[in-house]
């Protein structure tokens, strides 16, 4: 039972995070970035990609590299596409061209890679156990579980607390008086985007370690995110966690009684909580 | 009312169609199909996205309810194949009354996404249904026969005949008090609900018939292939065309789908031929439709029609 | 300090302005009266950066101005209806104004001029009063360490209290040497704090002059556009 809850908090804590970097974007660019799935499946295969050139290479080096990749690619997409999608009356047409990058993204991966699903070689992590109390818990999770922590507690501290969070909540709240007090609002978009497209790539990278991705893997890790968002709310970091972490517990509890269902009960879960909310008439 | 061209076109489409299905070789006909089933989605697709100005990214959920709808159907009863057929749209658009009541309380980008975990739900129910039977795929034997001959000829006349009649219907519809309150929807949608639209009912409304359209084309198409599995008819790549179609043509016209499907399918027979992949494909109709919104959101038509207009 | 020659402004194919010259000295207020929609919020906006497309010659500190490059140039407004940054507190709202202009206004100065937003430093704009909000609006756009301050109906639904409180609080700033170009409906009041007055009638000058004695109703051909 507590390695089921273990396992799910785990899990979680990764759902939690890849709803960060979608809530991020929509929170402060009011554009919901359909190619956030295929980042997730890019940092997983930069990950691969570097343990393959160099399997010596320590797993922080790993995280940063696939953090740096994911994050400069979507800085990149935001000041190149996005951002002139933006300047449209309709806010859809800024949607759409997001899916339309992640359509070839998703594409480009397959041509490249291959549809093979791939995980990440961990080597003596995978199998390690440490005893707590009592219980045994695996050392893969727990360092997972781990960085999820502290990445959540950095964004934190990065959104609240710093100069450039400052600038990004004001970006985020009034874009045309941020631009006239001198703060570049396009820059600003760029590195939330940088940063949104990092996280996911940190994330892909642990959802890696746990199990195989493959290109496909990008729409189902979209979902997730989507629904960690809506369940939990924008700009809400602690509800965005907690989403996540529901969500994750749902998933691995489902897996013990049906072990094929996918995310099958996720989304069952997400859809249920949407008719109560509008059987109830309380929604965004 | 009609008007006497629009019926002397729907007239030369059934004519067209005997002759084209008497002529045509096999392989023509089934492109022919699949060009005029994926016009058929892609118009579903804009009459909501580009008129009602909702994005729905999970319509292909309704492309698979109506095959498996149309396939089940036809194979567990002695219903002519045909008759089943009829019915398909109009069964799938009933049943998406309570799903679109559902899924109007989410708004914009949320309705965008929110459809397609509906469609994720479906699909992966339908592999766990065992009369779907999962990857083994289901074969179209209707009263439990296999069918005799070349169903694309007659799926052909059909689907000519559905195409070209649904621009007419639509052509007739935006004259309609409903239809010109459907053209103010796209317009602005906060001054049609000032001049006393329904908006909400003409969502749900465009919901269901393009539900219903998107069922029908789909269980057409599938006619041809006489074979389906989840993983084929709830593909992603289904809404992917309706969206590239539309967004390249452009949205909220009704010539705007045609222009797109004539760019998408030309663009895979000529790229297919040339010896590029699938993948290479897709990576190109991706540019494509990004570059297109960039430059010109409404689509290449309205652009187009502009310059001939000017020139 | 800023000098307007001959600026038109356009929505589209509407012309907002047309011909509009004037000058703002350094340490003195200009006050710009007239109707509604006769052009006053559209120039305080042109010389913010807001408005894309316009014409004409300004020139601030003998050098040509574009106004995109407001707040490095120093020129910060005032905006009517206040829009401050709600997700953010008062003192990061005014924090969001310091981007290394060197001038007077610290964090310390501006609470020095507006002594209960110190109080308020942690509280969310939606929780204050409305003149406390207009404070943090100034103090925002003073903390650029401008030299030119452009005041959008700064007055708007305060109490005569707080009014009073407001405008001391400009004094203080002029005093600093700050040019203040001043948009109030009330003209007597405007024109009692500024050295000149300009008015707009559709989007041109209908008077300019000496602001001393000027009142609502002296001014009122130019005003309305009727010969009085």
């Amino acid at each position: 039972m507590i390695d089921v809850l273990f396992q799910g908090l785990t899990l979680g804590a990764l759902y939690g995070l890849i709803g960060a970097g979608l809530a991020l974007n929509f929170g402060i660019l009011r554009v919901v970035n359909l190619a956030h799935g295929e980042f997730i499946t890019l940092g997983a295969f930069m990950a691969v990609g570097l343990v393959a050139g160099q399997a010596a290479l320590p797993l922080p080096l790993v995280l940063a590299g696939a953090f740096a990749g994911a994050a400069l690619l979507g800085a990149l997409m935001q000041a190149a596409f996005v951002e002139r999608a933006m300047a449209f009356r309709d806010p859809m047409v800024a949607m759409l061209v997001t899916f339309g990058l992640a359509v070839m993204i998703r594409n480009g991966l397959l041509e490249t890679l291959g549809a093979n699903l791939r995980g990440l070689d961990v080597g003596g992590l995978a199998q390690a156990r440490v005893d707590f109390g009592g219980q045994s818990f695996g050392l893969l999770p727990l360092v997972t579980l781990g960085i999820a922590a502290a990445a959540f507690t950095l964004l934190a501290a990065l959104i609240f607390r710093t100069r450039f969070g400052r600038e990004v909540r004001a970006v985020s709240d009034r874009p045309d008086i941020a631009a006239m007090m001198g703060i570049r609002v396009a820059r600003v978009h760029a590195l939330v985007a940088a940063l949104s497209a990092g996280l996911a790539a940190l994330a892909g990278v642990l959802l890696a370690m746990r199990a195989s991705v493959s290109p496909f893997s990008g729409v189902a890790h979209l979902l997730i995110a989507f629904e960690v968002v809506v369940l939990g709310g924008i700009g809400r970091i602690r509800g965005v966690l907690v989403a996540g972490l529901f969500l994750g517990l749902v998933q691995v509890i489902a897996q013990r009684f049906d072990a094929n269902a996918g995310m099958l009960y996720v989304h069952l879960t997400f859809f249920l909580a949407l008719v109560l909310r509008a059987l109830t008439g309380r929604l965004a | 009312m009609i008007r006497p061209f629009e019926l002397a076109a729907v007239a030369l489409a059934l004519g067209l169609g005997i002759l084209g299905a008497r002529m045509l070789d096999a392989g023509l006909l089934f492109l022919a199909c699949e060009v005029l089933t994926l016009f058929i989605m892609a118009q579903m697709w804009n009459l909501l996205a580009g008129y009602g100005g909702q994005v729905s990214l999970g319509h292909q959920v309704f492309v698979g309810i109506g095959v498996y709808a149309l396939f089940l159907t036809a194979n567990a009863t002695t219903l002519p194949l045909w008759l089943v057929l009829a019915g398909v749209p109009f069964a799938v658009a009933l049943a998406a009354i309570p799903l679109g009541m559902v899924m109007f309380h989410l708004k914009a980008a949320y309705f965008a996404v929110g459809m397609w975990v509906v469609a994720e739900i479906v699909q992966q129910i339908a592999y766990k249904m065992p009369f779907v039977r999962g990857t083994a795929g289901l074969v179209l034997r209707p009263g439990g026969q296999s069918i005799q001959g070349y169903p694309e000829q007659i799926v052909f006349v059909i689907a000519l005949v559905a195409a070209v009649g649904l621009m007419v219907a639509l052509r007739v519809f935006l004259r309609t008090r409903a239809g010109l309150a459907t053209l103010a929807l796209r317009d602005n949608e906060g001054a049609a609900r000032a001049a006393g639209v329904n908006v909400q009912r003409l969502h749900l409304i465009l919901f269901c018939v393009t539900a219903g359209g998107c069922a029908g084309a789909g269980a057409l198409y599938y006619i041809t292939t006489l074979y389906v599995t989840p993983n084929d008819a709830f593909q992603l790549n289904w809404i992917v065309a309706m969206m590239v179609v539309t967004v390249i043509g452009g949205t909220g016209t009704l010539a705007g789908p045609v222009l797109g499907v004539a760019i998408l399918i030309g663009l895979r027979e000529g790229m297919t031929a040339a010896g590029f992949s699938g993948d290479q494909y897709w990576i190109v109709m991706g540019l494509l439709s990004v570059a297109v919104l960039l430059v010109s959101p409404r689509g290449l038509w309205p652009t187009l029609a502009g310059i001939f207009r000017k020139g | 300090m800023l000098r307007l020659e001959g600026i038109g402004a356009f929505y589209g194919q509407a012309r907002a302005l047309d011909g509009v010259s004037l000058a703002v000295e350094a340490g003195q207020s200009h006050a710009l009266v007239g109707a509604n929609g006769a052009g006053k919020s559209t120039l305080l906006r042109l010389l913010s950066g807001l408005m894309p497309d316009w014409r004409g010659a300004i020139v601030l500190d003998g050098r040509p101005y574009d106004p995109r490059h407001a707040a490095a140039r120093g020129v910060a407004l005032v905006p009517e209806g206040r829009l401050l940054f709600d997700s953010l507190s008062v003192e990061e709202n005014i924090l969001i104004g310091q981007r290394g202009r060197p001038g007077p206004w610290s964090l310390q100065a501006l609470f020095a001029l507006f002594p209960i937003l110190s109080e308020k430093r942690r509280a969310r704009p939606a929780d204050l009063s409305g003149g406390q909000q207009q404070m943090v609006a100034i103090a925002r756009a003073l903390a650029t360490n401008p030299a030119v301050l452009l005041c959008d109906e700064i007055a708007l639904g305060l109490a005569p209290k707080v009014v009073d409180e407001v405008y001391a609080a400009l004094a203080q700033v002029r005093a600093q040497g700050l040019a203040v170009l001043l948009v109030d409906q009330d003209i007597a009041r405007a024109c009692k704090e500024s050295v000149q007055v300009t008015c707009l009638l559709k989007g041109r000058i209908s008077h300019q002059g000496p602001a001393h004695g000027v009142t609502a109703h002296s001014l009122r051909a130019a005003y309305f556009g009727v010969a009085a």
